[in-house]
């Protein structure tokens, strides 16, 4: 039974870190990215392949990873959401985000191959069981990250002018904020710690070309969870689900995951929609 | 003459690609494509018409076809019954997956249907008893004379021909419109009374439901099903096909679906790397041309075929206009005769009072003028009026009827038109169909009558386009009638919204700074179609700051300043007011 709960804790830190990479696009853009789970994708794959391809140190995986986060969400926005949030035309972002997501996990597919590889082992660690370190590295890293995440936000004045674009993107323009530099950084921070995610993660999900779709939907049930903009909510929403997942996958077998998560989704859409610690603000067309 | 030489070609080539094709493979790949298409035909309703988002249409797909692998093989029914109850199956599907998601930013409809797909190729996998597991299941085939290639071809070209006629018919008449105005303006489709929600999940249900049948041809013509055909990337290739072609475009879509299936079909390796290609595609789409190449050639057309443009001004036949308005009101139900009524409204953002226990009485052939300064709350009065916020105190009333809890599209039913300080068109369509959107809250036929080209439909067509015709001519619009409402002048596109809320065959009329941007020729233009108007017997309400204009125009004045009303009468008192003197027209 601990392991089940220990396993959910895991799965839970997993996505509210997605969750929490959401908000950071979102904060700045208003955009939320098809393409968030991929980040965790080329994370694990990046540390996976020069640990055990190229059999350099776990340090210089974790560089490699944290680099190739980082590029990959400039890129994003440079590419997909930068010409498409002038039309603020919804129907276009979510389809420019699909087709860059899509293009991105099929390269890595076509590259690293279709079949889920072993992630390293991160620290030398004799037993196995509910102290794991593959449980405990997410649950850590989530709560960091988290923390982190509310520091940067109320201490710093750049997580500031985050918060006054996720209000007022036009107003914090007009008080000269560069609005397009912002959002790039933004979107730098969010691939840096989606692939961070995956990294801590990279032992449960093994570095799978196909993680990416599935996170970025489990990501953002958690987000809605939550409530959108909430760190906290990103977090308990996470793991709410995560709970759900591992007690399913305990009592009815595996493949009833996903059907548990919708239909979390579809009760909360019907019940909350603007997540537990969202504000009222969702738009109602 | 050319279009139906064309299409008479068309369909000519489809019917006997049988006995050009030779070779059988070529046949198959061309009836996949006919599959396809039958569910991309009314996909491209969804996404090109109303910019709803579906990602997960594959899984509806997946539970067609076993759907008819299940009731026509395990449980022996018949094949025709087990296509239609497939298609059931799957509109209830979209009924049960639309109902909670469509209310909501399109993002969480995306992320439902792409987790809906990503379900059902779990549950094929897993339900063994059912699906027979990762083994998959035989498709059945159809009875004689469609258990051939060739047969089979013409039974899906026949269904995928039925489906494009009926989303043919939905596109041309009012459907068409409602749709392509909640996916520009929202704003727009609300103020003409478009059911925004019901309407989206209408056309997903539909769409479902052709899923479904497309799902029972595909087991089929594959002859067999396992649950990795159904994977999310298949989703790809449909919005692919249909952005490539142009949303809201009939035809277009098929294009892209013909090409891109063929492609990977014909060209082997290309096989690899296919889902790669179409995510290229489309994102290179998205970002170039994102009304898809359907558009960009029509937009060309549309300029080869236009004189160039110069300005004119707008003169409007009074006389004509006159006659438009009184001779639609002959059309329906008489006036009610009743004030429009907002009683001690308050209205707060925040901590901010916008709208202090404001009272209002419009009737019936007056012209009420609204002035203030700004930030008066003027517009924020006028959006309570008509319904786009809800008031936190008081009571909107029209005569003895309730307005207040009700929404924006019963306020337009019952004949309370509205414009709209920035012009609200909808840029896609031309200026002859944004004035037929007026004629919205007249028309009773339903979704399905329209997808058959019923009788009513055709006729309310005719109507409103008749009177739509009228109302534009009178104010001067006719000679741009089939120009695309975006690329008029800033004037043209004031008069057009005045010429929408006409064709509503309104009791009121609420106008929002109509004069803004106008010269002074122009404003007095607008002054004598405000006039022509009232006698017609609608109530004006007209917020503005050109003062000189409204005491000119206007019957009685209200003046607000921070949302309070400071003076309220006949203009000649009002604009000696001191009070108003002092806060907004100055000495």
């Amino acid at each position: 039974m601990l392991l089940v709960i220990v396993n959910g804790l895991a799965l839970g830190g997993l996505y509210g870190m997605t969750a929490l990479v959401y908000n950071v696009m979102y904060s700045t853009s208003k955009v939320l990215s098809f393409g968030t789970g991929q980040f965790a994708m080329v994370g694990g794959i990046v540390t996976a392949f020069v640990v055990l391809n190229l059999h350099l140190p776990l340090l210089i995986g974790l560089a490699a990873c944290l680099v190739a986060g980082g590029l990959f969400g400039w890129a994003s926005e440079w590419i997909a959401v930068r010409r498409i949030v002038a039309a603020s035309d919804e129907h276009l972002w979510v389809l420019s985000t699909l087709a860059l997501s899509t293009m991105v996990q099929e390269a890595m597919g076509l590259w690293w191959g279709t079949d889920p590889t072993p992630f390293p082992r991160l620290i030398r660690q004799e037993f196995a069981g509910a102290w794991d370190q593959k449980f405990w590295f997410p649950i850590v890293f989530s709560v960091v990250m988290a923390v982190g995440l509310e520091l940067f936000y109320r201490r710093t004045m750049t997580g500031k002018v985050f918060i006054a674009m996720s209000e007022d993107s036009f107003a914090a323009r007009a008080r000269g904020v560069a609005t397009d530099r912002m959002r790039s950084l933004s979107y730098v921070i969010a691939g840096v710690l989606g692939a961070l995610s995956g990294f801590a993660a990279g032992q449960l999900t093994f570095a799978d070309f196909s993680l990416g779709i599935g996170l970025g939907l489990s990501g953002f049930i958690a987000l809605a969870l939550g409530g959108i903009g909430s760190s906290l909510g990103a977090l308990v929403g996470g793991v709410m689900l995560g709970m759900m997942i591992a007690f399913t996958d305990h009592y009815f077998g595996a493949e009833y995951q996903k059907t548990i998560a919708i239909g979390l989704l579809v009760l909360l859409l019907v019940v909350r929609p603007q997540g537990l610690f969202g504000t009222n603000r969702v738009r109602h067309v | 003459m050319i279009r139906s030489i064309t299409l008479a070609l068309g369909i000519a080539l489809v019917a006997g690609l049988p006995f050009i094709a030779g070779n059988l493979y070529y046949l198959h790949i061309a009836t996949m494509i006919g599959v396809y298409w039958v569910l991309i035909a009314t996909l491209n309703l969804l996404v090109g018409f109303t910019g709803t988002l579906s990602v997960g249409h594959v899984g509806l797909l997946a539970v067609g076809a076993y759907a008819f692998c299940i009731l026509a093989g395990t449980f022996g029914w018949n094949p025709y019954l087990a296509l239609l109850a497939g298609g059931v199956i799957c509109a209830l599907l979209g009924l049960l997956l639309g109902l909670p998601s469509l209310r909501l930013p399109g993002f969480y409809f995306a992320m439902l249907t792409l987790a809906f797909g990503l379900i059902v190729s779990e549950l094929a996998l897993a339900e063994q008893w059912l699906t027979n597991g990762s083994v998959g299941l035989q498709a059945p085939e159809f009875p004689a004379p469609f258990n051939t290639p060739h047969g089979l071809y013409w039974l899906v070209v026949g269904i995928g021909g039925f489906i494009t006629w009926m989303t043919w018919n939905l596109a041309r008449f009012m459907w068409g419109r409602a749709m392509v105005a909640l996916r520009d303006s929202t704003v727009a489709a609300q103020s003409v009374a478009v059911p925004i929600y019901r309407t989206k999940l209408i056309v997903f249900v539909f769409s479902g439901f052709s899923a479904g049948l497309a799902g029972g041809l595909y087991a089929t013509s594959q002859s067999y099903i396992t649950p990795d055909a159904f994977v999310v990337n298949v989703g790809i290739y449909f919005f692919v096909a249909i952005i490539i072609g142009g949303r809201g475009l009939i035809l277009g879509p098929f294009v892209g679906a013909a090409v891109l299936a063929a492609l990977p079909a014909l060209v082997g390796p290309l096989a690899k790397y296919g889902t790669f290609f179409y995510g290229l595609v489309l994102l290179v789409v998205v970002l170039v041309i994102p009304g898809g190449f359907g558009e960009l050639i029509g937009g060309l057309a549309a300029r080869l075929r236009q004189a160039p443009h110069k300005h004119t001004s707008v003169v409007p036949d009074l006389e004509k206009l006159r006659h438009a308005i009184t001779h639609a009101h002959d059309y329906g139900n008489a006036r009610a005769g009743v004030a429009l009524e907002a009683e001690k409204v308050t209205r707060r953002f925040g901590g901010l009072v916008a709208v202090d226990a404001v009272s209002l009485e419009l009737r019936p052939g007056e012209v009420h003028g609204l002035i203030g300064p700004n930030g008066s709350g003027k517009t924020t009065l006028l959006n309570l009026i008509s319904g786009y916020y809800s008031v936190d105190g008081g009571a909107i009333r029209l005569g003895t009827r309730e307005l207040t809890g009700t929404g924006v599209q019963p306020r337009a039913r019952l004949g309370i038109a509205r414009t709209f300080q920035t012009p609200k068109l909808v840029r896609a369509l031309s200026v002859l169909d944004n004035a037929m959107l007026g004629g919205w809250p007249d028309v009773r036929s339903g979704f399905m009558e329209t997808a058959f080209a019923g009788p009513r439909p055709r006729r309310e067509e005719r109507e409103i386009r008749a009177r739509a015709r009228a109302m534009l001519e009178g104010i001067g619009l006719g000679d741009v009638l089939g120009r695309r409402a975006e690329v008029l002048e800033h004037t043209a596109q004031r008069f057009l919204e005045i010429a929408r809320a006409l064709t509503m065959r309104p009791d009121f009329i609420l106008l929002d700074e109509p004069a803004g941007g106008l010269t002074t020729a122009e404003i007095a233009t607008l002054g004598d179609i405000i006039g022509v108007i009232r006698d017609a017997g609608i109530g004006v309400l007209l917020v503005e700051h050109h003062t000189d204009f409204v005491f000119r125009t206007c019957d009685r004045v209200t003046t607000l300043n921070l949302g309070r009303i400071i003076a309220h009468g006949l203009p000649k008192d009002v604009s000696r007011d001191p009070e108003v003197v002092r806060v907004y027209l100055g000495a």
